[in-house]
């Protein structure tokens, strides 16, 4: 089962870059996190503090939600979506391949680019630091773990949505739905006015759980079993979804 | 190999495969035959593990196609009807991956590729990319795929179809080649291609198994109304004379005109089981001084051969409550 799945994970990783999809979003995410993050650095307000200017660029600032949440549907809508739409389903599951490890080996291979697209951040601080500035590296590994498990969560559901299709448009809508969902219904926290509830909502808020936890340099236990469970969970409904087609 | 029990697939509205039962013996080539939609690929999803079964039973190489899956597709190789692929790899990369998936030891991989590329004759385009190669050079290189673990089975939907006539007798030749090798099963709408392979033909309908059994059987049990044609030139009279004279032939049950002039100078002859009437046709011409430009055996489409048996059938599928009696010009 790990033999397979990691020649789907390799396979599916090696599709990305015959894909000009990704090398467009590549070309973008790079672009965009490098204009952003010399903005941070040199915004009146930050005056180059690397302290303030690590969390900003890994979440405290709505911009890196926007690629967080966009990107992953974007990534993961060809992985389910394309094999129905061309058949080739039937190739893959026809093989002697477990219909778990065919799943694992998709995401393994998403997560896999997701990973590649934000490590090249790791660069910034080294030129920070050959220039000169002293970037905390706990609080940068502390931030780029946080993205990762926020991209391995929004990858599963993405791949849950596309398991769901053979329309890859459809795929990334619904992915980036449910994602929007999950993102911004804790948000409402703080409508909320029973301190309670508001309690209650905000224990399950990504964006709350990044922006106290992660961005603090602080790795909670609890915080890292949220997204590696919840993620787990679109896993698994994703390889119910696969084995649905046996029950119609 | 191959076990079929009592096979029924329902979807949403349609049972696409009704209560078949066929076996495949080791060794076998194994036609597959019926027109579109009458349940061959789901018959062989089934035995390939792709979706499960209504109700019944199905074994391959010894092992349940749904219980023991894994099992199962190990030991077969699959060439689905559209040859799925991916289109961005290259040839040996496509069949280098389906390697791997396929847990072929390392060090066989190479070789096995290798090995399934030349069987194939895939050699020459193996840098090319998938999708950019042609519908035969695809299917070649879906058949490839299918050899590349050397399962003991091979189940093939349309392996020839969208062929060239070239190309056909390749993929032909190719699954000739394997006789004795391995057991065989591939579904076809072709009659003659079936035929010049297969010692044994099963016929599906509806989703029924209506017939199994080699060519030869089920050429003398389709023997029943062979027709021919008959030519005349010129037409040497008014056509329900000729007609009424080549009806009196033995062995002639009907002739009727091909076209609905009333001086048609072809016709087509119904002839009863086991009757040829060629030669008494040919000395009722002569004797009458009517020249004879062509008369001819009409080689039985599978949409005939398959027409009739489904007209065969049908009283019997009426008489279980099963499809609706066929239209008009049933058996005798």
């Amino acid at each position: 089962m790990i033999a397979t799945a990691w020649t789907v994970a390799r396979r599916e990783l090696a599709a990305f870059f015959y894909s000009p999809i990704a090398y467009g979003i590549a070309t973008i995410v790079l672009l965009l996190n490098g204009v952003f993050f010399y903005i941070y650095l040199s915004h009146p307000a930050v005056d180059g503090d690397l302290k303030q200017t690590i969390p900003f660029f890994y979440g405290g600032f709505l911009f890196y939600w926007f690629l967080a949440l966009l990107v992953p549907p974007i990534l993961t809508m060809r992985l389910f979506a394309e094999e129905k739409r061309s058949g080739t389903i039937e190739m893959l599951m026809t093989a002697p391949v477990t219909d778990a490890a065919v799943v694992l080996g998709k995401y393994a291979g998403v997560l896999a680019y997701y990973a590649a697209l934000w490590l090249p951040s790791l660069l910034y601080f080294l030129l920070v630091r050959a220039l000169g500035g002293e970037p905390d590296f706990g609080l940068v590994a502390s931030c780029l773990l946080g993205t990762l498990l926020v991209g391995a969560l929004f990858l599963s559901i993405g791949l849950f949505a596309s398991a769901c299709t053979s329309n890859q448009v459809l795929a990334a809508a619904a992915g980036l739905v449910l994602n929007l969902l999950l993102f911004f219904l804790p948000l409402l926290a703080t409508l909320a006015i029973r301190p309670a509830t508001k309690e209650l909502l905000e224990r399950f808020s990504i964006y709350e759980i990044v922006f106290s936890g992660f961005l603090t340099g602080l790795v909670d236990t609890a915080h890292v079993v949220y997204f590696v469970s919840l993620a787990g969970f679109f896993l698994f409904l994703t390889v119910r979804v696969v084995e649905a087609r046996k029950w119609k | 190999m191959i076990e079929v029990e009592h096979l029924t697939k329902d979807f949403a509205r349609t049972r696409a495969v009704d209560d078949a039962t066929f076996r495949v013996e080791p060794g076998e080539i194994v036609g597959f035959l019926g027109p579109n939609g009458a349940g061959k690929t789901t018959t062989i999803r089934i035995l390939t593990g792709f979706l499960p079964a209504s109700s019944g039973a199905a074994a391959v190489a010894g092992h349940d196609v749904f219980r023991r899956s894994l099992d199962v597709r190990r030991r077969v190789g699959y060439l689905p009807e559209n040859v799925p692929l991916y289109a961005d790899l290259r040839v040996e990369e496509y069949l280098g991956f389906r390697s791997r998936l396929k847990q072929i030891p390392p060090r066989e991989r190479r070789r096995r590729v290798e090995a399934a590329m030349e069987r194939a004759a895939v050699l020459d385009v193996r840098r090319k990319l998938v999708g950019a190669l042609s519908r035969g050079y695809r299917q070649r290189v879906g058949l490839a795929d299918a050899l590349l673990a050397d399962p003991p089975v091979l189940i093939l939907d349309e392996p020839t179809s969208g062929l060239d006539p070239l190309q056909r007798i390749e993929v032909k030749n190719l699954i000739q080649g394997l006789k004795g090798e391995k057991t065989i099963l591939f579904s076809s709408h072709i009659l003659p291609e079936v035929e010049s392979v297969c010692r044994r033909v099963l016929i599906i309908h509806r989703g029924r198994i209506l017939a199994d059994g080699t060519p030869d059987e089920l050429v003398a049990k389709l023997g029943g109304r062979v027709r021919y044609r008959v030519e005349f030139e010129p037409a040497p009279g008014p056509a329900d004379a000729i007609r009424a004279a080549l009806e009196s032939v033995p062995g002639v049950l009907a002739a009727a005109p091909e076209t609905p002039e009333p001086t048609s100078a072809s016709f087509v002859l119904t002839a009863r089981e086991g009757a040829d009437p060629r030669i008494a046709v040919f000395r009722l011409a002569a004797a009458k001084g009517w020249s004879l430009r062509e008369l001819a055996r009409e080689a039985s489409s599978l949409e005939e051969l398959f027409a009739r048996i489904a007209l065969e059938m049908a009283p019997a599928a009426a008489a279980d409550g099963g499809g609706p009696a066929a239209p008009g010009g049933g058996a005798p």
